[in-house]
């Protein structure tokens, strides 16, 4: 059963724990630790075409190169996510940071178009600058995107069979920022409770 | 074998992480300042749900040792840091290109490449960094033999194809008990236990390398970064393979590309049958490929401006429009912020109004704010005026400067400056003495008003507003007048000048008058002086050398909040006004039409004894001292001559206009003051 009280105790055990089945799975979650507060990582690359890149102007060079794949030009966004106990709200927040292959960060105004299709943007847009805003990270205290904590208490509390909060929370929150959760989690749990029922 | 296909590998595509660059820019300014030495920096690469066959930068890159773990892997390179862009853009790129190549073969043939087959995946950067505009010019290439082409000897089977599932199992289990150096380029038998490099083949005696191998149940193996056809990496193994294993040369060989998956999987692996060429032996591998292409495709440099981070003035910037932009996403997406980025505000008088406007100006996110002011910053003013210090009025600054400053303190991005110069006034004679620097004050403040968008009238003095009322009006600018009385204040916009024709006719509505914004009033089309003016409110008209003292702050709120309204109109400076007709009906004031932000009164006056608000709106006083078409026109014939024929005596322009009962300004100075009367 999900305390709906949790508090930061409850956190760092859920978050070990989920840390741990990301292991067994191959998965790519870290746990995190500053001053003495943990928070979950994950980095995450997405590719995107038809993105422009400024140019200079000089130097380019031509090499025929019948060994080489012509590959169609992508831009990389490098996403790092982080799952943090906040401080305030007391519920587990969803932080992150993008940037791009060139190593700038994705600033606000386009930060809506590295998770969605260009033609599902505008509704998109609409919806996730709802919810997104950018903060100073509880932990890190540099600037990472938030999605911003308000109703989080309210939905967790939906779901009283929660095994983790924290995966119920990133099962939510996760896929409007293109994080996706592995079914692997679901089934640790479904597993461990057949287990427990033999 | 000519009928068969070219093998092609995919090339790697550098993912640089931000502290990459800050990592660079710091050993830039405190270790080689300006030596340009090569530096050894690593990348790292992965075989986990690959894509794309990246390579990845970071800080970690400037490490002597390589931070890797499983399924990352290293790839060994130098930074070449120059000095100069003309050094970048004209070092010759070939050339370096070459260096590495043959840098690589000298790795293969002296054995390092077999002892840490990491060295395989090697790649050059050549870099400038400008620190001043923080802008890093880079370009990566990744050295790899042009001459060496293999050929597909038959398609590609997946792992599972070709091995039983226990012997995948036993697989990864070996994969994962090596050292990443040894496994990224290894070989595998056909039960798939793995040998290393340089158990398998000698740099020394490359005759015997393999000789009672068997090539079709034997697998060269590496982690491949590459989710379709191979990646790059495999390009230098091969490399390697043609160098120091002659009995390969016109063999087929099988190549396990070892692609791993979640839950431990290697189902996205493939085996590939590649047949190498046979070259003559004095074969010398002379040309070098490839450095990377941009995002667009070209085989050319790449900027990576990093300034928005960087550069503390621009995340300042940036974090100061940031609230602006969420209340646009999340509430107004209409909302114009760029036309409120590039208006130039000017405002007549630093005092406590002057202070409270510009410090909500900045909030709205004006960039551009600057203020004209005579006076200095006295004790009396720093707890009311919100820009200044104690230390101000003890150095006694010119308020005008010190509000300037005061500004760039709080957002170094904002343009502000501070001009000391006096306002001119009817009725205020310039002597000889004086006439000189005058005329200077005058152009100065005609450039200015010119040069500005939005112009706010907050002096001390009502005669001080006249001239910048008549020059707003003849130059067509936004004007907001602003006044305060004991417990009372007054916003209003001036009228859009004749200029701004306006031939469409507003809508009617039944209990309301409209005004179209260009017959609205001025300040002094309100004037005392105007005859048959019945709305007129007494209170604010009085003497008052004392406010209550938040007073300042709501009417200056109020100024801005109208601008911003006025800006975020279609029709801008023209957007009409309502008034009441009759007062029977007290609905009407919700029919009033309204644009993004609400209705955009002509004026506000508020009451603090009551907490409330009226909204008055006047014509245009045909006979008006400061905006009608005789002052604008004499000013248009005549312009100094004219202004200073005012100057020297205020019923000058009772003559012009037409105005009998027009009182003398010297006789009647009437107030409608910022308290900045408290010094003076
Ligand atoms: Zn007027």
């Amino acid at each position: 059963m999900i305390s709906l009280n949790f508090n930061e105790n409850d956190f760092n055990e859920k978050a070990k724990e989920f840390r741990e089945i990301s292991e067994k799975l191959n998965d790519t979650w870290e746990l995190n630790e500053k001053m003495g507060k943990i928070y979950l990582v994950k980095k995450q690359k997405i590719s995107i075409q038809n993105k422009k890149e400024q140019e200079v102007e000089f130097g380019e060079i031509v090499i025929d190169d019948a060994s080489a794949v012509n590959s169609i030009p992508e831009t990389i966004y490098s996403i790092e996510y982080h799952v943090v106990f906040h401080p305030s709200y007391q519920v587990p927040v969803l932080y992150f940071n993008a940037h791009s292959d060139d190593g700038r960060f994705v600033n606000f105004d386009d930060v809506s178009k590295i998770f969605v299709e260009d033609y599902e943007l505008k509704q998109y847009k609409d919806e996730i600058y709802q919810i997104i805003s950018q903060a100073d990270h509880p932990i890190l205290f540099k600037p990472f995107y938030m999605i911003h904590p308000c109703h989080i208490h309210e939905v967790l509390s939906k779901f009283p069979e929660s095994k983790n909060f924290i995966l119920t929370f990133l099962t939510i929150y996760g896929p409007s920022v293109r994080l996706k959760m592995l079914e692997g989690y679901e089934k640790f749990y479904m597993e461990k409770e057949v287990m427990a029922n033999i | 074998m000519s009928e068969n296909k070219i093998f092609q590998y995919v090339q790697f595509k550098s993912v640089v992480a931000p502290d990459f660059w800050y990592k660079l820019a710091e050993n830039k300014l405190n270790i080689e300042k300006l030596d340009e030495i090569d530096q050894h920096i690593v990348g790292t690469y992965t075989n986990l749900n690959a894509k794309n066959c990246l390579i990845d930068f970071d800080c970690t890159s400037f490490n002597s040792k390589i931070v890797t773990s499983r399924n990352k892997f290293g790839a060994v390179g130098v930074l070449k840091n120059l000095n100069t862009i003309e050094s970048f853009k004209n070092c010759d790129k070939i050339s370096l290109l070459n260096t590495a190549g043959n840098q690589l073969i000298t790795n293969i043939l002296n054995g390092t490449c077999l002892e840490n087959p990491s060295e395989l995946a090697s790649f050059l950067l050549l870099s400038f960094a400008d620190l001043k505009k923080y802008n890093f010019y880079y370009w990566f290439a990744f050295p790899a033999s042009l001459d060496l082409v293999i050929y597909e000897a038959s398609p590609s089977q997946f792992i599972s194809e070709k091995f039983t599932d226990e012997d995948i199992k036993n697989f990864t289990l070996k994969i994962d008990s090596l050292d990443t150096k040894q496994s990224a380029f290894f070989i595998a038998n056909k039960t798939l236990d793995v040998i290393l490099l340089k158990d398998a083949i000698s740099h020394v005696k490359t005759d015997s390398n393999l000789l009672d191998f068997d090539l079709s149940s034997n697998y060269f193996c590496f982690s491949d970064p590459s989710e379709s056809k191979c990646g790059w990496v495999l390009r230098n193994y091969i490399l390697l393979l043609y160098l120091l294993c002659p009995i390969l040369r016109g063999q087929s060989i099988n190549i396990l590309s070892v692609r791993q998956s979640e839950q431990n999987s290697l189902k996205a692996s493939k085996v590939f049958y590649v047949t190498l060429p046979k070259y003559n032996d004095d074969f010398q591998f002379l040309t070098w490929t490839s450095w990377e292409k941009n995002n667009n495709g070209k085989m050319m440099p790449r900027i990576a401006n990093m300034s928005e981070v960087m550069d503390p003035i621009k995340t300042a910037e940036h974090f100061a429009m940031l609230n602006l932009k969420l209340m646009k996403w999340r509430l107004l997406p209409a909302l114009n912020l760029d036309i409120i980025k590039t208006q130039k505000c000017l405002l007549f008088g630093a005092g406590t109004l002057g202070c409270g406007i510009a410090r909500s100006l900045m909030s709205w996110g004006f960039s551009n704010i600057s203020f004209i002011d005579s006076g200095h910053v006295s004790y009396s003013n720093p707890v009311r005026q919100s820009l200044f210090t104690y230390a101000d009025a003890y150095q006694n600054k010119f308020k005008s400067k010190a509000a300037a400053e005061r500004l760039l303190e709080i957002l170094p991005s904002v343009k502000s400056h501070g001009h000391v110069l006096t306002i001119p006034m009817p009725g205020y004679p310039i002597n000889e003495s004086t006439r000189q620097k005058t005329i200077e004050d005058v152009d100065m403040i005609v450039n200015m008003i010119k040069d500005s968008d939005v112009l706010f009238l907050v002096t001390d003095s009502r005669e001080s507003r006249w001239l910048p009322t008549l020059l707003g009006s003849y130059f067509g600018k936004i004007v907001i007048t602003t006044a305060l009385g004991f417990e009372s204040y007054l916003v209003m916009r001036h009228g859009a000048s004749k200029s701004h024709e306006q031939d469409e006719l507003e809508e009617e509505i039944s209990g309301l008058k409209c005004i179209p914004g260009n017959k609205l009033g001025c300040y002094f089309c309100n004037d005392v002086t105007s005859p048959g003016n019945s709305i007129r409110d007494r209170t604010l008209d009085q003497q008052c050398t004392v406010t209550r003292p938040a007073v300042s702050n709501i009417a200056a709120s109020i100024s801005v909040e109208l601008l911003v309204s006025l800006l975020q109109h279609e029709k801008n400076i023209c957007a009409p006004a309502y008034y009441q007709i009759n007062n029977k009906s007290t609905d009407v004031v919700e029919s009033i039409p309204e644009s993004m932000l609400g209705i955009i009164p002509h004026s506000v006056r508020g009451y603090l004894s009551t907490f409330s608000n009226i909204l008055p709106a006047t014509e245009r006083f045909n006979q008006c001292i400061a905006c009608s078409d005789f002052v604008l026109n004499e000013y248009k014939e005549h312009d100094k001559e004219f202004l200073f024929k005012v100057f020297n005596s205020a019923e000058y322009l009772e003559k012009i206009t037409n105005l009998e009962d027009f009182a003398n300004m010297d006789d009647d100075i009437i107030n409608e003051l910022d308290d900045d009367s408290d010094s003076g």
